[in-house]
C-alpha cells in the first residue's frame, strides 16, 4: 500500500475538523496507509490570493519539506492542491532548486474524492447514507483541477442516498476567499441564487468537497433561515 | 503625428519580449465530410432558412428565372439594380425581365448616382461566388461587376448560386481560394440571412440595415 | 469617456438593486449560454477547436511585431495607408485632422471598442463632425448619453419602454412598444447619414498578416455600409488583432461568432483588402489603417498580463461570471466589462484607479473554461493583486497596502511554525468567545463584518483537528 500524507487545510483544522476525522475515519476503513505530520499549517492560498507572493512562497517552502517526501499528498479541499499544484511551481520559478521540489510535490498533490477514485481505484466506500442530497460542483474541484466524475461516482455507490439534480450546480456559490468579505453585497447575490437553486432541488442535504464553499453556503443557509444541511463529501462517505 | 517613429517605437518595444512561434498552428481536426450535392444542400438550405432567408432549388436557368418572377412577383418588386457578374448574364436575367413589369435601373458609373439608384431600388439582383453548406453562406467577390451596394441597400437580395459552387464549409473555401495580398479582392463578402439585430430587448428583427429579405437561388 | 472605476462598490450596489434590470441580464445569460453551447456542438470537435484557437491566439500575441510587419506590409501593396499611433491622443488627432482635411462634416462609425477607449466619437463630435453610432445598440446607448453595458449587447439591460421614450425625445419618432418599430425608426435615421457620410469609421475583428485583410464581423450591415458608402475608410486597430494567415482567421472567426451571440457565423462577415480597384463603382477611395498601442506594449513585456491581449472581445466570459451575471456592465465603470475588463481596464488606466476590478472576482474560472483565446482572466488578477502589494510602479500601483502587508507579514510569520500556529489557534478562541451567539457568530469585526453581513460561523469548535487528532491517535 502506498504512503500518503494526510494535509488538513487550515478552515477545516480550525473550524471543521469533523471533516478531517472523516477522512481518517474513511482511510482507516479502506486500509489506506497514511500520515498526518503535526508540523503542517496552511498552504498558503490565502496568501496566494492577497497577492502576498513573498508570505506565499515562504509558507510554500515549509509545506514542501514537510510533505516532499511522501508519495501522494491528499486534502479534503480542492483549492488547497490547486495552490500546491499549480501556484507553487510558480511562486518558486525564480529559485530552480525549490522550483525543482515544487513541482516534485505538485505531482503528487490529489483532492480527496480525486485519490480515492482515481488513484485507488476506489468507487464504493461501502456505507449508508439515508437523504435527498444533491451535489454543488465547487469550482477549485472541477475548473481547476477537472475532477468531477469522481465524487459522483463515489456519492451514487452510497446506500439510501437519493441524488437529485441541483440548477447550476457548477456555478459558483459566491465565496472566493477575500471576496466574500470585501464585497458582501455581490457575494450575497450569488449565494441567494444558490440557495434557491437549492430549495427547488427538493433535496434535504448538499453536498460538497471544497472546505470554502461549505462555511460560504451553511452560513449564509443558517442565517436566512433556509431549511437543510451542508455536508463535505467525506462526513457521508465516513457514515457507518 | 510622426508615425514612422511611432511603429519603430512600439514593433522595437515589441520585439524585445516577442518569441517566434515553431511554425503554424497545426491541429488534427475532424472534417466535416460530405461530397453528396443532395446532403451539403440541405445542410446549406437549412443553413439559409434558420437565418431567415428563403433557398430556391432549380433544375436549370430556366426554372431560376421562374423562381426569380415568382418572388419578384411576391414581394411586388417594381425596381430592382442588377449586377454584371458572370452568373447574371448566365441566366440571362436582364433580357428575361425585360419583357416584363420591372423596371431596371441602370447601373451607373458615377459613384454618386450608384448609389442613389442603390439606395431607391426595390431589390438588388446578384450572381455569388461561393455557398457554404455548413453555415447557409453565401460569398460575393466584390468588384467592377459585383458593386458593394446592390446587396445591401435595398431592401431586397436575391442572389444566384451554381451547385458546384456549393462548398462544405469556410476551410474548404479558404483553401480553393488560396488568399494572398494579390489574389483578395478589395472586399468579399459572406451572407448568411437577412440583416438582423436583437439589440433592443433580445428581440430578433430583420432588415436592420441591410436587406429585410433574402432568396438564394440555387441552380 | 466618463471614468468611473473608482465607484465599482457603489455602481454594483446600485446594480443589484435593479431588479428588473437583473431579470434582464440572467435571461440574457441564459439564453446566450444555451445557444453558445449548441452552436459548439455542432463543431466536429468543439474540444479541439477551441485549443487550435487558444493556440492560434497565443502565438499570435507571442509573434506579433513580425506579423504586424507583414500585415502592414501586404496592406500597404493593397492600397491602405498605414499609420501608427501610440496612445489616445494621437489617434483622436490624427483621425480628427484627416476628416477635417477631407472636409468632412457628417461620419458613421461601426460598433468598436478601441474607439470606446479613446473616446473617438466625442473628439470627432467636438472636432465639429457629426457623428453617429451605427449599430442599433450603440445608437442608443449614444443616445441615451450612456456606457455600453455588455460589449457585445450595449443597450441590452434597457428595456422597450425605455428606448422607445428615447427615440421619442431624441430622433422625435412616436412612441411604440414594438421593438421592429423602434428598429425601423433607427434604420430610417440612420439611412441618411449612411448615404451622406464622408467617413466611414470601423474597428477590426481581426487583421490577417498574409494578406493585408480586416476582418469585420456584424449582424446588421452598418459596417458594410460604413465601409462602402464614404470616400474614406478609417480602420482603428489596436496592436493584438493580429493574425497570421486567413485560415486563423476564419478559425477564430467560427469561434469568434460562436462565442459572441451563440450563431455558426455572424450574418455578414466582411473581409477588406485595401480601398476599391480601379473600375469599381462603390467602396471607399481611401482607407487607412490606423494601428493604435495605447499602453498595449507595457502590457506585452510581462509575460503572464500579455495574456489579456489575446481577448478577441466576444463577450462570453461575462455571460458566466458569476460577478457580472448579478451586477452588470456599469460598474466595471469604463469600456470593457465583465471578466475580462476586470484586468484589462486596470491595465490601460493603472491599477491605482481600478482597484476593485481585479479584488471583486470569486476567482471562479468560468471564464477560462469559455474563452476560446485562451485568457485566463483568474491568473491576471491575482498578478494584478501581487503587483499591486508590491507598489509595482510600472503599472501604477503606488499605493501598496502597507496595514494589510504588515498582518500578512505576521501571518507567514505565524505559519512557518506549528507551534506558533497552535498558540494562534488558542488565541482565537479566547478572542472569539465574546461573539459567541446561541452557537454560532452572527457578528464580526471591522473587515470580517463583510462576511457576517449575510453569514453566520459556526461555533468554534473546542478542538482543532490537530488536537483531536493527536488524541485520537493515542
Amino acid at each position: 500500500m502506498k504512503e500518503v500524507a494526510l494535509f488538513i487545510p487550515c478552515l477545516v483544522d480550525q473550524l471543521l475538523p469533523e471533516i478531517g476525522t472523516s477522512v481518517v475515519k474513511i482511510f482507516r476503513k479502506l486500509g489506506v496507509s497514511f500520515v498526518y505530520d503535526p508540523r503542517q499549517t496552511c498552504c498558503g492560498q490565502p496568501l496566494v490570493n492577497a497577492g502576498d507572493r513573498k508570505g506565499a512562497s515562504q509558507v510554500a517552502k515549509h509545506f514542501i519539506s514537510i510533505f516532499e517526501g511522501s508519495e501522494y499528498i491528499v486534502a479534503p479541499s480542492g483549492s488547497c492542491i490547486y495552490t500546491v499544484k499549480e501556484h507553487y511551481p510558480r511562486l518558486l520559478a525564480d529559485e530552480p532548486v525549490w522550483y525543482q521540489r515544487a513541482c516534485g510535490v505538485s505531482e503528487k498533490a490529489y483532492e480527496f474524492s480525486q485519490f480515492l477514485v482515481a488513484i485507488l481505484g476506489v468507487s464504493d466506500v461501502d456505507t449508508r447514507y439515508e437523504a435527498r442530497a444533491c451535489l454543488h460542483e465547487s469550482c477549485a474541484i472541477l475548473r481547476q483541477l477537472g475532477v468531477s466524475d469522481e465524487p459522483k461516482t463515489l456519492l451514487k455507490n452510497v446506500e439510501g442516498l437519493e441524488l437529485t439534480p441541483l440548477n447550476d450546480a457548477d456555478v459558483c456559490c459566491g465565496f472566493g476567499g477575500e471576496f466574500a468579505v470585501d464585497y458582501p453585497d455581490i457575494s450575497e447575490a450569488i449565494l441567494k441564487d444558490k440557495a434557491n437553486n437549492f430549495k427547488a432541488s427538493g433535496a434535504d442535504i448538499l453536498i460538497l468537497g471544497e472546505p470554502g464553499c461549505l462555511l460560504n453556503i451553511r452560513g449564509y443557509m443558517s442565517s436566512n433561515g433556509v431549511n437543510g444541511h451542508v455536508k463535505h463529501i467525506a462526513e457521508i462517505l465516513a457514515s457507518e | 503625428m510622426d508615425s514612422a517613429s511611432n511603429r519603430e517605437i512600439i514593433l522595437d518595444s515589441l520585439k524585445r519580449f516577442a518569441i517566434k512561434p515553431e511554425g503554424p498552428v497545426k491541429s488534427e481536426l475532424v472534417k466535416t465530410k460530405i461530397d453528396d450535392l443532395d446532403a451539403l444542400y440541405e445542410s446549406f438550405a437549412q443553413g439559409v432558412t434558420a437565418a431567415g432567408g428563403t433557398v430556391h432549388r432549380v433544375k436549370d436557368m430556366k426554372e431560376a428565372l421562374e423562381a426569380l418572377d415568382t418572388i419578384l412577383k411576391e414581394l411586388e418588386v417594381s425596381t430592382v439594380v442588377i449586377s454584371e457578374d458572370k452568373m447574371i448574364k448566365l441566366v440571362g436575367i436582364k433580357d428575361y425581365l425585360k419583357g416584363k413589369d420591372i423596371k431596371i435601373l441602370a447601373i451607373s458609373k458615377d459613384p454618386a448616382r450608384h448609389k442613389k439608384t442603390c439606395f431607391s431600388a426595390d431589390a438588388g439582383i446578384t450572381g455569388a461566388d461561393y455557398a457554404l453548406a455548413d453555415t447557409g453562406t453565401i460569398m460575393i467577390y466584390h468588384g467592377k461587376d459585383n458593386a458593394r451596394l446592390i446587396s445591401l441597400a435595398p431592401p431586397t437580395h436575391i442572389a444566384f448560386v451554381e451547385a458546384d459552387k456549393l462548398l462544405p464549409d469556410i476551410d474548404t473555401l479558404i483553401a480553393e481560394i488560396k488568399p494572398s495580398n494579390k489574389s483578395m479582392p478589395s472586399a468579399m463578402t459572406l451572407i448568411t440571412g437577412p440583416s438582423l439585430t436583437a439589440d433592443i430587448a433580445l428581440q430578433p428583427t430583420f432588415g436592420m440595415h441591410g436587406p429585410k429579405n433574402l432568396y438564394v437561388i440555387f441552380i | 469617456m466618463n471614468l468611473q472605476t473608482e465607484r465599482f462598490k457603489e455602481i454594483a450596489r446600485e446594480n443589484l438593486a435593479n431588479e428588473e434590470q437583473r431579470k434582464i441580464l440572467s435571461q440574457f445569460s441564459l439564453i446566450l449560454k444555451a445557444l453558445r453551447d449548441s452552436s459548439f456542438a455542432a463543431l466536429p470537435d468543439e474540444n479541439a477547436a477551441l485549443e487550435k484557437g487558444r493556440k492560434i491566439r497565443e502565438d499570435s500575441v507571442k509573434n506579433m511585431p513580425y506579423l504586424l510587419e507583414t500585415f502592414e506590409e501586404n496592406a500597404t501593396k493593397a492600397g491602405a495607408n498605414v499609420v501608427w499611433a501610440s496612445d489616445a491622443r494621437q489617434a483622436n488627432d490624427f483621425i480628427v485632422s484627416l476628416a477635417k482635411e477631407k472636409g468632412a462634416n457628417l461620419c458613421v462609425k461601426a460598433k468598436s471598442m478601441i474607439s470606446e477607449e479613446i473616446g473617438l466619437r466625442e473628439e470627432l463630435t467636438d472636432g465639429g463632425i457629426e457623428t453617429y453610432e451605427t449599430d442599433l445598440g450603440e445608437f442608443i446607448v449614444q443616445q441615451a448619453g450612456k456606457t455600453p453595458f455588455h460589449i457585445v449587447g450595449p443597450a441590452i439591460n434597457m428595456t422597450i419602454k425605455e428606448i422607445s421614450n428615447l427615440f421619442n425625445k431624441t430622433i422625435g419618432v412616436p412612441k411604440t412598444e414594438d421593438p421592429t418599430e423602434l428598429a425601423i425608426s433607427a434604420r430610417m435615421f440612420l439611412r441618411d447619414k449612411f448615404k451622406n457620410a464622408q467617413i466611414g469609421i470601423s474597428g477590426a475583428n481581426m487583421a490577417v498578416a498574409e494578406t493585408g485583410s480586416i476582418i469585420l464581423v456584424e449582424n446588421e450591415g452598418n459596417i458594410r455600409f460604413a465601409t462602402s458608402v464614404p470616400k474614406t475608410h478609417i480602420v482603428l486597430m489596436s496592436i493584438e488583432k493580429v493574425v497570421p494567415t486567413m485560415s486563423d482567421a476564419t478559425h477564430m472567426l467560427k469561434l469568434l461568432t460562436r462565442s459572441c451571440t451563440g450563431q455558426r457565423i455572424s450574418n455578414y462577415v466582411s473581409v477588406i483588402t485595401g480601398p476599391k480597384k480601379a473600375g469599381e463603382i462603390d467602396g471607399p477611395e481611401e482607407l487607412y489603417i490606423v494601428i493604435l498601442d495605447n499602453g498595449r506594449t507595457k502590457i506585452y513585456s510581462d509575460e503572464v498580463l500579455r495574456g489579456a491581449l489575446q481577448c478577441i472581445k466576444c463577450g462570453m466570459c461575462a455571460a458566466v461570471c458569476p460577478v457580472y451575471t448579478h451586477v452588470g456592465g456599469y460598474a466595471y465603470g469604463w469600456v470593457y466589462s465583465g471578466p475580462i475588463g476586470a484586468v484589462l481596464n486596470p491595465l490601460l488606466l493603472g491599477l491605482d484607479r481600478a482597484r476593485d476590478l481585479y479584488h471583486a472576482t470569486t476567482l471562479c474560472g468560468a471564464c477560462k473554461d469559455y474563452c476560446p483565446a485562451g485568457v485566463d482572466v483568474r491568473n491576471i488578477a491575482l498578478d494584478l493583486r501581487a503587483k499591486e502589494m508590491d507598489g509595482d510602479k510600472s503599472f501604477n500601483a503606488s499605493n501598496p497596502p502597507v496595514g494589510l502587508k504588515r498582518l500578512y507579514r505576521i501571518w507567514t510569520w505565524v505559519l512557518l511554525h506549528h507551534s506558533r500556529y497552535k498558540i494562534a489557534s488558542r488565541l482565537m478562541r479566547i478572542i472569539m468567545l465574546p461573539a459567541i451567539k446561541y452557537g454560532k457568530i452572527s457578528r464580526l469585526p471591522g473587515r470580517l463584518s463583510g462576511w457576517t453581513q449575510c453569514r453566520d460561523i459556526p461555533q468554534l469548535p473546542p478542538k482543532s483537528f490537530h488536537e483531536i487528532y493527536s488524541e485520537l491517535k493515542k
